[in-house]
C-alpha cells in the first residue's frame, strides 16, 4: 500500500517518525540537567501497576487499530499483487481482441481474477499475422522486449494414468520459438527442456499441475476445453515460475494447440514483456501500452474517430461525463474535452489513439455512447470504439497492482475512519488513568515543586513515566495488530477459499514503523496534555491535599481564551461563509457559542461566585445549543442568514463527536440531579435511597472525571449505532441475497440444439457430479414473442421475450418480487399461483416501465402474448413485477399452465442450488466436465454477489469490531473510577459503615455510580448516532432514494445493555471490596 | 491596610538584617458560594537567624500566610520581599529556582518522596537546583549525619519511623543552605517524646547554623523555645511577641548565608 488520505505513507510515517523524534528531543533536553527526574519517574513505575497496565492498555488500543489497519491494507494489496504476479508471471500487458459492449469488460476481469487467472479472461481469437504487423510496426527504442503470440485457455485436465483431476489449469500455447525473457521452461534439477523439438500431442506440465494430479512424465492426459475433449502426453514436468505464473500451468507449442482446436493461423492474446527485470518491468508499462496503441491504431482510423468525436452531441456528453470520473481517469479525458474543443489541436490525434487503445478508456467511453439520446451518433461512436478489430493494449499488471494499491488504501482509510472512536476513547482512558495517576501522588508532585521543581519538570516527570507505558504501548499495539490480522486473514480466507482465492497476510516493514510511530506519537501527545494539566497544580492546597482552587488557569486567561475561540469561531465562519461550505460555518458558531458560554462564566466569576444553579443552567443551555446546532445545522445559518450550504461527507464523523461531547457537557452538568430523579422509586427503601443520594452526590462533584467516562461510552455507542442503522439500510435496500440469486447458485445454459437434453435425467449418468449434489433444480425455457397491454393507451404488439418456468422451478425459487398483486401475501404466493392457476403473469422490471403498468394495477392489467410473428394469443393476469436486479432476465414469465397454447421455447436453461458442502464453484467445474461436451454451459448466477457477501460478512465484522474494542476502553474507565472512588472514599465509607449503612448499600452505591455513567454514555451515544446516521442517511437518499432509514431497536438495545452490563461487572469488584470495608479499620487507615 | 500594631518587633538585634518582609498581604479563597479571606492586611518582618513562631486557632490564616511568605501561593494583594527580592515580581519558573536554591520546607506530614531513599530524598533540591551529583551526595550524607541518621541512608520513608521521617526532612530543608526555613506544623504528627527531640534539633540548628526558621505551631512548647511569637486571628496578627533577643553571635558567613561548620558546603 502506497497511499493513505491521499498522502504518501513514506511522507506519513516520515511525519509520524519525526514528530515521536521531536518529542523524545524535548523530554531529553527538559532532562537533560534533571537525571534524578529519571530516577523518579522510573521508580514510580511499580508502585501502581494496575494503572500502569491500564495505561499500556489504552495506549496499546490506539496503536493495534492503527495497526491493523494498516496490515489489513498490506494484506489486501500483497494478496492481489501475488494474484496477479502468479497468473501472469513475466507478461506486462496483453494484446487482446475487446469488442465493447457496456459494462462487459469490468465483470469479465472480475470474473477471470476471482478465478485467479486475469491471462484468460475470454478473449476472442484472431488473425496470428496481426502479432506479426505488430512487431514489425514497433519503433526501435521501445521498452518492449518481447512480443509473443500466444493462445491462453483454461480447462479441466484429467490424468487418465492416476485417474486425478485437475480443474482450472491455465493451457499455455506459445511458438516454439519463443525468446528466452518470458522465462523457458526447465525441470527440478535446472537442466532447461528443450521446448522446440516437443513431438506432437506431448506437453510439459508445470510442478503445482503435476503435483495436483501426482504426474510423472509419460503420463496420458485429457484436457477439456469448452466441449473439446484433447489427449495428451506429459513429456516432462517443469518447474513452477515466469512461465504461466505459479498456477497449474499445461504448456505446449502454438501450432499443435491451434491444430488441435482447429483453429489454424489464429491466437487469442499478443503477451507483451517489457524491458528490464522482474521488479522493474511494470514500471515502463505506461511507456510500452502508448508506443503499441499508436501502432494498432492508424492514422485513418484515427482521423475517423476524430471526426465522430468532435460531433455536438458526443462533446457534450463528454463534457458531462468528465466531472463523475474518477480522479485518476479523470486528466486523459479533460485533455480529450479540450482537444475536441479546440479544432486545431495537435494532441487530439494522440489522445484518441490513447483512449481507444486502452480497454478501460474505451470502456468509459462505451457508457457514453450508450446513453446518447440519437441512434446514429451511438452507433457511430462504438463504431469508432471497435476500429481496428477492437484490439487492445491492457496494461495488466500496472491496473491490478494499481487497484490493488487503491483498495487497500481505501479499506485502510475506513478502518482507520470508523477505528478513530477507539482510537479516541483508548487516549481517554490514557488521559483519565494518568488524571487519576496523578491525582494519587498529588502531594508527592507539589512537595516536588516546593523543593525546586518547575512545572515543566513536573511534565517531564510524568512524560518520562509515560514513554515506559508508550513504548510498551505501541510494541503491543503491532503485536496486538498483527494478531487481528491474521484473525481477519484466517476468517476471510474461510469465506473465499471456496472462490479459489488465497489471502496472504502481509505487513510491510514501512506499516510496521508508521504503526509503531503513529502509536508512540498519540501516546506522548495525551500524557503530555494530562501531564501539563496536571503540572497547574496549586502547590499550597495540593500539600495540605485540598481541593484544588477553581480554575487551573490564571484569572487573566480565562477572558483570553474566550477571546481567542471567539476570533477563531469568527475566522471559521468567515472562511465557511467565504467557501459556502457548512463545516467550516458550524464549527465557527460552535466556537463563538463556547467563547460566549466561557465569557460569560468569568463575568459571573468576577462579580463573585455565581449560584450554582445559574451555573448549571448556563452551562446546559450551551451544550443543548451546541447539540442542536451540529444536529440541524443547516436550519441555524439559515436563521441566522448564512445561507444552506450543502452537507459534505466530512461533516458527519466530526458531527457525531461534537454531538456526543456537547450532550456529555450538559448532562455531567446534570448528572447528580438525574440520578436524584431516576432513583424517586427507592425512596421507600431507606438503605437505597440513601446510597443513592450519596452516588448522585459523588458524581455531581467529579464532573470532569464522569463526563469522560460518559463520553468514553457514548462516542463508542454512536459509531456502533451508526453502523447498525446503515447496515440496517443497506441491507433492505441491496441485501437480500437470496433474492437476488433467486435462490440458485447456478446457471446451466445450452445451445438450441442442446435444448432436448433433460439435465436431472442427465445427471444420473454424468461422470463428475451426481443428482444428489443439488437441493433444487429449476427449468425455465425462453422464446422470443409478442404482448400487447391494452391499459396502455398506445397499446401495439410488442417484442418480449417469454419465459416458461416449471413446477421445479415456481415451488423453489425465492426470486424477489417488486410489486404483487392485492390477495397473495407472499412473493412464494405469486410464484405458487403461476405454477397451479392457468391465465396469471409475472413481469420484469423493464416490461413494466415500458409498458406503464403501475403496482397498484396489479391484479387487474391483462396482457395478452403470442409468438413471434403472430399465433393464438393467450391472456394473462399480471400478479407481480421481477426485482430490478433479478438473475432471471427481461420479459414475461408463465408457468406451464398458462403457456400450453404457445409454442415451446427452444432456448432452456437451468437454475441449480447446489447442496450443503458443495461449494458452486466446484459444481460448475464438474457440469462443465460432464456436460460441456454436450453443448452445457455451466456458471455462477451472479459471482459477484459470491464474492462481496463472502467478503462482507468479515468485513463486516472487523468494523464493527474496530469500533467495539473502544467499549473496553469505556468499561476499563469505569473499573478504575469505581476503583479510586474506593480509595479516595475509604474513610468516607468507614464512616458511614461506623454510623449503620450496611454493606450491601455501599456496594450498591458504586454499583449506581457505574450504572449510571454507562448509561448515560449509552443514552447519549444511541441518541446521537440515530441523529448522525439519519443525516448520513437523508444524504444518501439524495441519490440513492432506495435507501431507507431503518433504527435496529432490539440491536440497539442489546448494545447499550451490554455496554451497561460489562460497566456493572467493571464496578462489581471494587464494590465487593468496598463493602468489606470495616469502620475501624477505614478510620485508622485515614 | 494596616499594621494591627503600628510597630516593629522591637526586640530584634539592629545587626541582623530583616531576611523576609511581608507588606499588607490579602488572601481569600472561594469555599462554595462564598468567599473567604485568609488574610485581611498582613505585615510582617523576619530577621535572619530568627526562630519565629506563628500561631492561631485553625482558620487564622497561619498556614496561608507560610504559603505566601514561601512563595507556594501568590496573595490577591500586597507583596512579600525575600531577602529584597519581590516574590510577586518573580515568574513561576524564577520562583521555583528560588525556592530550590533559597528555602527549605519541613511539613507535618513530612511529605517525603516514598519512591526515594532517605540519602536521595535529601539530595533532591540540590539536584533540581543544578548541584553536581557528587556534592549533593556528600553533603545529604553529612546532613543526614548531622540529624542522626547516618545509619539510615538507604531506607526508603516507609523504613523509617515519624520522628525519622521527619529528621530526613529537615536534612533535605537545610540541604540547599537556604536563606530561610518554612516549617508547617514540624511536630503536629509527632508523640510527645519524638515532638520533643525535633523541636530540640530545631532550636540546636537555629543556634549552631544561625538558621532562620518560621515555624506555624499550635504548640505552646514550640513557640517557647522562639524568639519571637506571632498569634494571628481571622487573618490578621493580632499579636507579637518577642521572647528572647536575637544575640548577633550567630555565626553569619561574608556573603550573608549562615556557615555550616559541620557540613561541607557547596560553592
Amino acid at each position: 500500500m502506497e497511499r493513505l488520505f491521499g498522502l504518501p505513507i513514506a511522507l506519513l510515517a516520515a511525519g509520524a517518525a519525526a514528530g515521536c523524534a521531536l518529542l523524545l528531543g524535548l523530554v531529553l533536553l527538559l532532562t537533560a540537567r534533571r537525571r534524578v527526574l529519571w530516577r523518579l519517574a522510573l521508580r514510580n513505575i511499580p508502585r501502581r501497576l494496575g494503572y500502569a497496565l491500564l495505561a499500556v492498555a489504552g495506549l496499546a488500543l490506539g496503536t493495534a487499530v492503527v495497526a491493523s489497519a494498516l496490515f489489513t491494507g498490506d494484506t489486501m494489496t500483497y494478496t492481489v499483487r501475488s494474484l496477479v504476479a502468479d497468473s501472469l508471471g513475466r507478461v506486462d500487458e496483453v494484446v487482446v481482441p475487446a469488442r465493447i459492449t457496456p459494462g462487459a469488460q469490468n465483470r469479465r476481469w472480475l470474473e477471470a481474477l476471482v478465478a485467479g487467472a486475469p491471462l484468460t479472461a475470454g478473449a476472442n481469437y484472431f488473425d496470428a499475422r496481426r502479432h506479426t504487423a505488430l512487431a514489425a510496426a514497433l519503433p526501435p527504442g521501445s521498452p518492449i522486449a518481447a512480443l509473443v503470440p500466444a493462445i491462453v485457455e483454461q480447462g479441466a485436465l484429467i490424468d487418465r494414468t492416476t485417474q486425478q483431476l485437475a480443474l482450472n489449469v491455465t493451457v499455455l500455447a506459445l511458438p516454439r520459438d519463443t525468446p528466452p525473457v518470458l522465462g523457458p521452461p526447465a525441470g527440478p534439477d535446472g537442466i532447461p527442456l528443450p521446448f522446440a523439438p516437443l513431438a506432437p500431442g506431448a506437453v510439459y506440465l508445470n510442478t503445482e499441475a503435476a503435483s495436483q494430479l501426482g504426474a510423472a512424465a509419460g503420463d496420458q492426459l485429457e484436457l477439456r476445453l469448452d466441449d473439446q475433449a484433447l489427449l495428451l502426453q506429459l513429456a516432462a514436468v517443469y518447474t513452477t515460475g515466469d512461465l504461466g505464473g505459479a498456477r497449474p500451468t499445461l504448456l505446449l507449442p502454438l501450432e499443435q494447440l491451434q491444430e488441435l482446436l482447429d483453429r489454424p493461423g489464429q491466437i487469442n492474446q499478443i503477451l507483451v514483456v517489457n524491458a528490464g527485470d522482474r521488479a522493474e518491468s511494470v514500471t515502463h508499462s505506461a511507456e510500452a501500452a502508448a508506443a503499441l496503441r499508436a501502432v494498432l491504431i492508424d492514422d485513418e482510423a484515427v482521423d475517423h474517430a476524430l471526426a465522430t468525436l468532435r460531433r455536438e452531441p458526443i462533446r457534450r456528453a463528454l463534457r458531462g461525463l468528465v466531472p463523475n470520473l474518477r480522479s485518476d481517469e479523470r486528466p486523459r479525458f479533460e485533455a480529450l474535452r479540450d482537444a475536441l474543443d479546440a479544432p486545431a489541436d495537435e494532441r487530439a490525434g494522440a489522445l484518441v489513439r490513447d483512449l481507444l487503445g486502452d480497454p478501460e478508456a474505451a470502456g468509459r467511453l462505451a457508457l457514453l455512447a450508450a446513453r446518447l439520446p440519437h441512434g446514429d451518433d451511438r452507433s457511430a461512436l462504438f463504431g469508432v470504439l471497435n476500429t481496428g478489430g477492437g484490439l487492445r493494449v491492457l496494461e495488466l499488471k500496472r491496473v491490478a497492482q494499481e487497484r490493488a494499491d487503491t483498495f487497500a488504501s481505501l479499506l485502510t482509510s475506513i478502518f482507520l475512519v470508523l477505528g478513530l472512536f477507539s482510537i479516541a476513547t483508548g487516549l481517554m482512558l490514557v488521559f483519565l488513568v494518568f488524571a487519576l495517576l496523578a491525582a494519587g501522588r498529588r502531594v508527592e508532585l507539589a512537595i516536588t515543586r516546593a523543593l525546586g521543581a518547575y512545572r515543566r519538570d513536573l511534565v517531564a516527570l510524568l512524560l518520562i513515566e509515560g514513554l515506559a507505558y508508550a513504548l510498551a504501548a505501541a510494541a503491543v499495539g503491532v503485536v496486538a495488530g498483527l494478531a487481528i490480522t491474521q484473525g481477519l486473514v484466517q476468517s476471510l480466507q474461510g469465506a473465499l477459499e471456496p472462490l479459489g482465492l488465497t489471502v496472504r497476510a502481509h505487513a510491510t516493514p514501512r506499516s510496521v514503523a508508521f504503526a509503531f510511530c503513529v502509536g508512540l506519537l498519540l501516546a506522548l501527545l495525551t500524557i503530555g496534555l494530562a501531564a501539563w494539566w496536571t503540572s497547574r497544580l496549586n502547590i499550597a492546597a495540593a500539600i495540605r491535599d485540598e481541593t484544588e482552587p477553581a480554575g487551573r488557569l490564571a484569572t487573566w486567561a480565562a477572558p483570553l481564551l474566550a477571546l481567542g475561540l471567539a476570533l477563531v469561531g469568527a475566522g471559521w465562519l468567515v472562511l465557511g461563509n467565504w467557501a459556502n461550505a457548512l463545516l467550516p460555518l458550524v464549527v465557527g458558531l460552535s466556537a463563538l457559542g463556547l467563547a460566549a458560554e466561557r465569557l460569560l462564566a468569568w463575568l459571573l466569576r468576577q462579580r463573585g461566585a455565581p449560584p450554582p444553579g445559574l451555573a448549571r443552567l448556563a452551562r446546559t443551555l450551551a451544550a443543548g445549543g451546541l447539540a442542536a446546532l451540529w444536529w440541524e445545522p443547516r436550519a441555524v445559518t439559515a436563521a441566522l442568514h448564512l445561507g444552506r450550504p450543502p452537507l459534505s461527507a466530512e461533516y458527519f464523523p466530526v458531527a457525531g463527536v461534537s454531538m456526543v461531547l456537547a450532550a456529555t457537557w450538559g448532562l455531567a452538568a446534570n448528572l447528580d440531579l438525574l440520578l436524584r430523579g431516576l432513583l424517586l422509586p427507592l425512596r421507600p427503601w431507606c438503605g437505597p435511597r440513601l446510597a443513592g443520594r450519596l452516588a448522585a452526590a459523588y458524581l455531581g462533584a467529579q464532573r470532569g472525571r464522569a463526563g469522560l467516562t460518559i463520553a468514553m461510552f457514548a462516542l463508542v455507542l454512536c459509531s456502533l449505532t451508526v453502523s447498525a442503522v446503515l447496515l440496517a439500510g443497506a441491507y433492505q435496500a441491496y441485501g437480500r441475497p437470496d433474492a437476488e440469486n433467486a435462490g440458485y447458485d447456478l446457471r446451466v445454459q445450452g445451445a438450441d440444439d442442446a435444448a432436448a437434453l433433460d439435465l436431472r435425467a442427465a445427471l444420473a449418468t454424468a461422470v463428475a457430479v451426481r443428482p444428489d449434489d443439488f437441493a433444487a433444480i429449476g427449468g425455465q425455457r425462453s422464446q422470443s414473442g409478442e404482448l400487447i397491454y391494452l391499459g396502455d393507451a398506445r397499446a401495439r404488439w410488442r417484442p418480449a421475450t417469454v419465459h416458461v418456468l416449471d413446477a421445479e422451478f415456481l415451488s423453489t425459487t425465492t426470486a424477489h418480487l417488486s410489486a404483487r398483486a392485492p390477495g397473495y401475501e407472499s412473493e412464494a404466493a405469486v410464484w405458487r399461483a403461476l405454477a397451479e392457476r392457468p391465465g396469471v403473469a409475472v413481469i420484469s422490471t423493464q416490461l413494466a416501465a415500458v409498458l406503464g403498468v403501475p403496482p397498484s394495477r396489479l391484479g387487474d392489467a391483462v396482457v395478452w402474448l403470442r409468438a413471434q410473428g403472430g399465433g393464438p394469443a393467450v391472456r394473462a393476469v399480471v400478479i407481480g413485477v421481477l426485482g430490478a436486479s433479478s438473475p432471471l432476465g427481461d420479459g414475461v414469465f408463465l408457468g406451464e399452465a398458462t403457456a400450453a397454447a404457445l409454442p415451446a421455447g427452444r432456448q432452456v436453461t437451468y437454475f441449480l442450488r447446489t447442496r450443503d458442502g458443495l461449494t458452486p464453484e466446484r459444481a460448475a467445474s464438474a457440469l462443465n466436465l460432464s456436460f460441456g461436451d454436450r453443448g452445457l454451459r455451466a456458471s455462477l448466477v451472479d459471482p459477484e454477489l459470491r464474492l462481496s457477501r463472502a467478503v462482507q460478512a468479515p468485513l463486516s465484522y472487523l468494523l464493527r469490531g474496530f469500533m467495539g474494542l473502544g467499549l473496553v476502553s469505556g468499561v476499563l474507565a469505569v473499573g478504575l473510577l469505581a476503583t479510586r472512588a474506593v480509595l479516595e472514599r475509604r474513610a468516607q465509607i468507614g464512616m458511614l459503615r461506623a454510623v449503620g449503612m450496611c454493606a450491601r448499600n455501599v456496594q450498591l452505591m458504586l454499583l449506581l455510580e457505574g450504572s449510571a455513567l454507562a448509561l448515560a454514555g449509552a443514552t447519549i451515544g444511541v441518541g446521537a448516532g440515530v441523529v448522525l446516521a439519519g443525516q448520513v442517511v437523508r444524504q444518501l437518499q439524495r441519490q440513492h432514494p432506495e435507501f431507507p432509514l431503518l433504527v435496529p431497536t432490539d440491536q440497539l438495545l442489546v448494545m447499550a445493555a451490554l455496554a451497561w452490563g460489562a460497566a456493572l461487572l467493571a464496578a462489581a469488584v471494587p464494590a465487593w471490596r468496598a463493602g468489606r470495608i470495616t469502620p475501624i479499620e477505614a478510620l485508622r487507615y485515614e | 491596610m494596616g499594621r494591627d500594631h503600628g510597630q516593629p518587633p522591637a526586640t530584634l538585634t539592629p545587626a541582623a538584617p530583616v531576611i523576609v518582609e511581608a507588606r499588607g498581604l490579602f488572601k481569600s479563597y472561594q469555599r462554595g458560594s462564598e468567599r473567604v479571606a485568609a488574610l485581611r492586611g498582613v505585615d510582617l518582618a523576619v530577621r535572619r537567624g530568627e526562630m519565629l513562631a506563628i500561631m492561631g486557632p485553625s482558620g487564622s490564616g497561619k498556614t496561608t500566610l507560610l504559603n505566601c511568605l514561601a512563595g507556594l501561593d501568590r496573595p490577591d494583594a500586597g507583596d512579600v520581599l525575600v531577602e529584597g527580592q519581590s516574590l510577586r515580581r518573580l515568574s513561576d519558573d524564577a520562583r521555583a529556582r528560588y525556592r530550590a536554591r533559597r528555602m527549605g520546607f519541613v511539613f507535618q506530614a513530612y511529605n517525603l518522596l516514598p519512591v526515594l531513599t532517605a540519602l536521595e530524598n535529601v539530595e533532591l533540591p540540590l539536584l533540581l537546583a543544578g548541584e553536581s551529583e557528587h556534592r549533593a551526595r556528600e553533603r545529604s550524607r553529612a546532613l543526614l549525619a548531622e540529624v542522626g541518621l547516618a545509619a539510615h541512608l538507604r531506607h526508603r520513608p516507609a523504613q523509617l519511623s515519624g520522628g525519622q521521617q521527619q529528621r530526613v526532612a529537615i536534612a533535605r530543608a537545610l540541604a540547599p543552605q537556604p536563606a530561610i526555613v518554612w516549617a508547617d506544623e514540624p511536630t503536629g504528627n509527632l508523640d510527645s517524646e519524638t515532638a520533643a527531640e525535633i523541636l530540640e534539633l530545631l532550636v540546636r540548628l537555629n543556634r549552631t547554623l544561625g538558621q532562620t526558621f518560621v515555624i506555624v505551631t499550635h504548640a505552646a512548647e514550640v513557640a517557647r523555645r522562639a524568639h519571637r511569637v506571632v498569634t494571628m486571628r481571622d487573618g490578621r496578627i493580632t499579636s507579637d511577641q518577642a521572647l528572647r533577643p536575637l544575640d548577633g553571635r550567630t555565626p553569619v558567613g561574608a556573603r550573608g548565608e549562615h556557615v555550616a561548620r559541620c557540613v561541607p558546603a557547596g560553592d
